[in-house]
């Protein structure tokens, strides 16, 4: 009896530890989110925003001066009017002063999350956050309306200065009165939206994880055309010269006419599944995949090359000053920087 | 392999959620249908203990136990040769526990990525979710919200006079706890060995509660609300093969105890 009393204790001693560890997972995580502005590049990761020198890789500023772990940034920080907007996990909307990161504003009296960046149009800022609502701010931080969802929202919002559009996770893509924040349309697109749309002229163009991609009439909503995926499409399709470019999960990268949703061409198994949109170089386009591949391809759909990095790639490159800006997850490095060829120019880890 | 393990629950409990529509609904469904799977075990575990209970008052035991109580190595070997003899494992209360572990990390596993999240987590999610069983395009996103919970999150009920909110789930997950562990624990009885075992389990008794209370206060209350509806059809399980003691709930252990300590 004594033993198994014993041996009971030391086992329910174990699972409080394991379970413990387990909880690990409940801080949460997810891929960088960047961008770039003049020669700055701006990082959220982890329990902080830094400010990065896009030529070597420097470290120019971050922020908070002293993290807190509970507080995570994955949000691509937004840059506007002399500001660094960014959300973070821990329901609040930041701005700093673009020179220095200090803090200018905060507005922590959201229900959710702040998962993507923010689109910022004129004087107006435009967050999706995860507590079911759109808000728009102005660049004072004050909220000038909201507008409610079914679902939380993942993606990133997009603006034309008269309606804002916002493709949420409740499976529908809402159109909305940009002054007054009233509900234009919304369309069923038979899907959840993590990353967002892209806004082209009169048609909205929006991947979902119902392995679809939709080109949206922005007037009322309709459906133009529907394309079936082989995997689910996770980033915003990229647009040039009448050409739409995405990839997804199943590994393959499609060249679509915008006008018709046909296919101009497509790889199938480039890697691992991909979850980023394209970085657009002069001659092509570069892929990130899960397997940490960066696969370029020009735009007639010929492979240019590959290069393989330490750690997975999921955030989508971002290309500027000849340079191929990346995020990597589980790597040794949160940032590398590639030059048009595919040879590494610096890499960057988070200050210790 | 631990992966396949996980994988296997995810798709067990999406399902499930797919049928019924509420995700807390789905853990204390899928709480039944393991109990249910685990319910030879224990069985198996129950029988495992009720024999050792027979077997320290079976005379031989006793008798060795007096005999060679300054001689350990022999002890050992005596009392094993009298499992042996009659045909009792040791281990056989404990297996079922073991196996219970595995379960419950999977399960929790399984309700933190099912819950997902950030983007990261929902794209793992969707990588453990079996395509031609399930329609991850209709089932995301999924609704983590049970009465005023979101499961994903540790529960705190908030009310408006209230400067903090109330952890209900792990107030709840201690008491069933405490029930549970009462109402399973054999009758109380005397002799010296006894005693020492009797304040152990009643040690065991206050400490688990409060462990599982902790766990339940700490972690997501997805899992918290599996504590709880594991320990209600826990105890209904022990009440249907009638190894409840419910006299163990009245306040007469003390008195057997004074008596013991005054021997």
């Amino acid at each position: 009896m004594k033993s198994r009393i014993v041996f009971t204790l030391i086992m329910s001693l174990i699972l409080a530890a394991l379970l413990t560890s387990c909880s690990g997972s409940m801080t949460a995580t997810s891929w960088p989110g960047y961008s770039v502005f003049e020669d700055k590049i701006f990082l959220s990761y982890q329990t902080g925003v830094f400010a990065i020198n896009l030529n070597n890789g420097n470290l120019v500023w971050q922020y908070p001066e002293k993290a807190e772990s509970r507080r995570n940034y994955y949000a691509s920080p937004q840059v506007a009017d002399g500001q660094v907007i960014v959300g973070d996990y821990l329901n609040t909307l930041h701005s700093l002063n673009l020179e220095n990161g200090t803090e200018k504003w905060i507005y922590d009296t959201v229900n959710g999350r702040f998962i993507s960046g923010v689109a910022v149009v004129k004087d107006t800022i435009l967050a999706s956050a995860s507590d079911n609502y759109l808000y728009a701010f102005d660049l004072s931080g004050d909220v000038r309306w909201k507008f409610q969802t079914k679902a939380a929202n993942w993606a990133k919002p997009a603006s034309d200065g008269v309606a804002a559009y916002l493709p949420s996770m409740d499976h529908h893509l809402y159109a909305v009165d940009l002054k007054s924040g009233a509900e234009l349309w919304q369309t069923d697109l038979g899907g959840a939206v993590v990353g967002g749309l892209e806004l082209n002229g009169e048609r909205l163009y929006v991947g979902t994880l119902s392995n679809e991609l939709l080109a949206v009439d922005k007037k009322d909503g309709k459906v133009v055309w529907r394309f079936a995926a082989d995997g689910a499409v996770w980033a915003i399709p990229i647009l040039k010269e009448g050409v739409l470019y995405f990839a997804d999960t199943a590994s393959t990268i499609y060249a679509l006419d915008a006008e018709a949703g046909t296919v101009r061409w497509r790889i199938s198994e480039v890697g691992g599944p991909i979850v980023g949109s394209a970085g657009m170089m002069e001659k092509g386009l570069v892929f990130p995949t899960e397997d940490g591949k960066l696969v370029a391809v020009d735009f007639n759909g010929q492979r240019l090359w590959e290069k393989q990095i330490n750690g997975k790639l999921y955030s989508s490159p971002v290309v500027a000053e000849g340079r191929i800006i990346t995020g990597v997850n589980d790597g040794d490095a949160v940032l590398k920087a590639f030059d048009f060829n595919g040879s590494e120019l610096w890499s960057f880890a988070l200050p210790k | 392999m631990w992966e396949a393990f996980i994988s296997i629950f995810i798709n067990v409990l999406l399902f499930i959620y797919q049928v019924v529509g509420n995700f807390g609904v789905a853990i204390i469904l899928f709480t039944l249908l393991v109990r249910l799977v685990t319910h030879p075990l224990t069985v198996q575990q129950l029988k495992g203990a009720s024999a050792m209970q027979d077997l320290q008052k079976d005379k031989r035991w006793i008798e060795i136990q007096a005999k060679y109580k300054n001689d350990r190595e022999k002890l050992a070997q005596e009392q094993m040769a009298l499992y042996k003899e009659l045909g009792i494992s040791p281990f056989s209360s404990c297996l079922p526990t073991l196996i219970q572990f595995p379960i419950i990390i999977g399960l929790y596993q399984a309700v933190i990525q099912a819950l997902a999240a950030t983007p990261i987590e929902l794209f793992r999610l969707t990588k453990y979710v079996w395509g031609d069983f399930l329609n991850v395009g209709a089932l995301i996103p999924l609704n983590s919200h049970f009465l005023w919970m979101d499961l994903s999150q540790p529960e705190r009920l908030n009310l408006t006079f209230l400067p903090f909110g109330i952890p209900v789930l792990a107030i709840v997950v201690t008491v069933t706890t405490y029930i549970q562990s009462k109402m399973m624990s054999p009758a109380p009885s005397s002799g010296g060995q006894k005693d020492q075992a009797a304040m152990m389990s009643s040690m065991m008794n206050i400490y688990m509660p409060l462990l599982m209370g902790w766990l339940a206060w700490s972690l997501a209350s997805g899992l918290a609300l599996y504590f709880l509806a594991s320990n209600l059809i826990g105890i209904l399980q022990y009440a249907l093969l009638g190894k409840l003691n419910w006299r163990n709930l009245l306040p007469q252990k003390k008195e057997v105890v004074a008596k013991a300590s005054k021997k």
